[in-house]
């Protein structure tokens, strides 16, 4: 325990008396301040203008609403069941028609205005609140912590294998797997830490400059159950879903790292992280199924009326997938670093 | 070997007893350790690609260890001494752990590397290779980052370390600016900042100024002396090995061909020299010798070549003359280290 304390905090203090690290993590804070002014734009555009024109199909009532899709749903049906449209595996439109239905039903039943519900991330053209500011800002500021973990996790493992540090740390008195989980976690806290720090800065800023009237946020499972949660709750659900994202990540870019050199091991996740959405969205279209397994590891569409990606699968399905990678990865990654030669 | 014996009109079999390659029996030395300190037994290691690694006993690939043995005493000064590719750096790798052999064991001080390795660890300082730091950080951070790894060590203990190293002028600079022999100089100090019994060098002098080859030797001198360490280093500087070490091993391909003594080594030939005799009668002389001595000979035309043990060769020049032989010339070949090197590892 002595041992991966010790390499926990030299590597976390690698990390930061980095030039490269705190440039980085300007360049994601220049970026997200952009991004900030534009929808503070648009936010003041929007503060003139009508309601109704701001709120779009606004007039309807809950209860209009859930009909309208009850009868979507059933045309679909129907061309189901004539042939017309052919049902995939992983069929989204029967999903996010029963979604909103259950959404609507939901409002109607408890008195909530639906408009003044929103999803994580999805972006409407209705004025922002703080709230949805900080939900919006934390996944775009992860998007970039995702990429600063693969680059860390390729630097201090098959990076300091490569250039030969990582021998001079090898002839100490401390265990391959001390020194693996250590690196392996100081990559994960230094990446995560730095996300949290950005998102509490967006804290602020959204409180500053945006309606701090809080809207809230409306959660489907796969089983249509709704919830309705405060913002807070959606911004620490989604640091949550995020820590799973990184740790994911962190381990895949570990065990890439232990096969190729340090330019392979940051490009591969590199370009699966940022392409494999897009290749996952062509396959998920094609209705396989082991696709489902695959989107299962994107936890964040579970949480997004978009609903689990493939018929009859739950969040625990997820969970369930998750931790069998986990479990892979971590075992692989450690044999092979233990078993190995490391010249 | 070869090369030697053409020279001297020996056939093969007469020189494998010259260059003491006679098996592994011999080559762990003439002279035994007193203490035992470190114990390699029958160390093995073939590098495969990386797939076929995980098959131990599928063939191909490059063997750099053959089942190597050796024994180092405690507060010995032993040399590996080899070509390139020789599998010295492999050796010294398996030692600090680096490299997991396919078979075979390695003892320190009754510790075994597989079992006991943080306590093995803990004992051993090394310098692998061509040191290589964190180029973006200060000598002094790199220095204080692998004491922190060893489980810390005061300031000034790294200062006093530094100042004999050398480097008190330089390391608050950036490794990336320091030059190949600063960066030796730097390997030397990490290797030897938390006094570990044993010290393992690959290659200490490589690029260091005649000024600082001789700082390293009288530094491993020193510890020795002054702490008993034991230091096992590789080198091709043939001089050095020569007046640092107590024992030298010769590796050649992945075999350990030799192992001489210093003074085996100062004497060029170690125990075993070839006498060249040119006499009327050499058949007779060799007869002669080989019935008095035992030792082996060859006739070619008028002279003859006596593979001599010991220093007796003016013995052997008076028993000629006492028998009538007359002498045309006598004299005694030795072998530079340089020779017996190239003889041994070829």
């Amino acid at each position: 325990m002595k041992g991966f304390l010790t390499v926990f905090s030299l590597e976390c203090k690698k990390v930061f008396s980095s030039k490269g690290f705190w440039i980085f993590a300007i360049v994601i804070l220049m970026l997200c301040l952009i991004v900030t002014a534009s929808f503070k734009s648009i936010d003041d555009l929007l503060e003139g203008m009508d309601d109704s024109v701001v709120e779009g199909g606004a007039g309807a009532t809950a209860a209009e609403m859930a009909r309208y899709y009850e009868l979507q749903l059933e045309e679909y049906r129907k061309a189901v069941e004539s042939g017309a449209t052919e049902q995939k595996l992983s069929d989204t439109t029967e999903t996010q028609l029963k979604n909103m239905i259950a959404i609507y039903t939901y409002c109607d039943e408890h008195g909530i205005d639906p408009d003044k519900l929103t999803t994580l991330g999805t972006n409407t053209m209705l004025r922002m609140s703080s709230s949805d500011y900080v939900t919006t800002m934390t996944q775009l500021v992860f998007a970039f912590v995702t990429i600063m973990s693969i680059v860390l996790a390729a630097k201090t493992f098959a990076g300091e294998r490569e250039d030969g540090t990582m021998r001079m740390q090898l002839t100490r008195p401390i265990k391959r797997s001390t020194l693996l989980t250590a690196k392996h976690t100081a990559v994960f806290v230094s990446s995560m830490a730095t996300g949290l720090a950005l998102t509490v800065i967006f804290m602020v800023v959204g409180a500053t400059f945006f309606d701090a009237s809080t809207s809230r946020v409306v959660l489907v499972d796969a089983y249509q159950n709704v919830t309705i949660i405060n913002p807070y709750a959606a911004i620490l659900l989604l640091l949550a879903i995020y820590a799973v994202t990184v740790e994911v990540v962190v381990q895949f870019t570990l065990f890439v790292g232990t096969f190729v050199t340090k330019t392979g091991a940051l490009a591969i996740p590199l370009v699966l992280y940022l392409f494999a959405g897009s290749v996952a969205m062509l396959l998920y279209n094609t209705g396989l199924p082991f696709v489902g397994l695959f989107t299962n590891l994107s936890w964040a569409s579970a949480l997004t009326p978009a609903g689990a990606p493939i018929r009859g699968m739950s969040i625990y399905s997820m969970i369930a997938v998750t931790l069998v990678w986990t479990a892979a990865m971590t075992t692989t990654n450690y044999l092979m670093f233990e078993k190995r030669d490391l010249k | 070997m070869q090369e030697f014996n053409e020279k001297n009109g020996f056939s093969d079999d007469v020189f494998e007893v010259v260059a003491g390659n006679s098996g592994q029996k011999e080559t762990c030395g003439s002279v035994a350790p007193t203490t035992l300190y470190l114990t390699i037994d029958g160390v093995s290691k073939t590098f495969k690609k990386p797939l076929a690694a995980l098959n131990k006993k599928a063939a191909g690939g490059i063997v750099a260890l053959d089942k190597v043995s050796l024994e180092v005493g405690k507060g010995e000064i032993f040399g590996i001494l080899g070509p390139n590719g020789a599998g010295k750096s492999t050796l010294i790798k398996v030692i600090t752990g680096l490299v997991i052999p396919d078979s075979g064991t390695v003892t320190l001080d009754g510790l075994d590397f597989r079992r006991d390795k943080h306590e093995f660890m803990k004992r051993v300082g090394a310098q692998i290779e061509t040191p290589v730091f964190f180029n973006k950080k200060s000598g002094w951070w790199n220095l204080k980052y692998l004491a922190d790894l060893q489980g810390g060590l005061p300031d000034q203990r790294i200062k006093d370390i530094v100042e004999l190293v050398g480097l008190s002028s330089r390391i608050k600079s950036r490794v990336g600016t320091y030059s190949m022999g600063m960066r030796q100089r730097l390997g030397l100090a990490q290797a030897i900042m938390h006094n570990p019994d044993f010290l393992v060098l690959d290659e200490p002098i490589n690029g260091l100024d005649p000024d600082g080859i001789a700082q390293v030797r009288d530094l491993i001198r020193q510890l020795r002396d002054c702490y008993g360490t034991t230091v096992l280093f590789s080198s091709h500087i043939l001089g050095e090995m020569q007046t640092l070490c107590d024992r030298v091993a010769f590796l050649a391909s992945g075999r350990l061909v030799a192992v001489k003594t210093r003074a085996e080594i100062e004497h060029g030939l170690g125990d075993v020299s070839v006498l060249c005799v040119v006499c009327d009668e050499p058949n007779r002389a060799a007869a002669l010798i080989g019935e008095k001595y035992g030792y082996r000979t060859k006739v070619q035309g008028t002279a003859l070549y006596v593979e001599v043990k010991g220093g007796n060769t003016a013995e052997i020049n008076k028993t000629l003359i006492e028998n009538g032989i007359s002498v045309v010339s006598f004299s005694v070949k030795t072998r530079t280290l340089e020779e017996m090197y190239k003889e041994l590892t070829r």
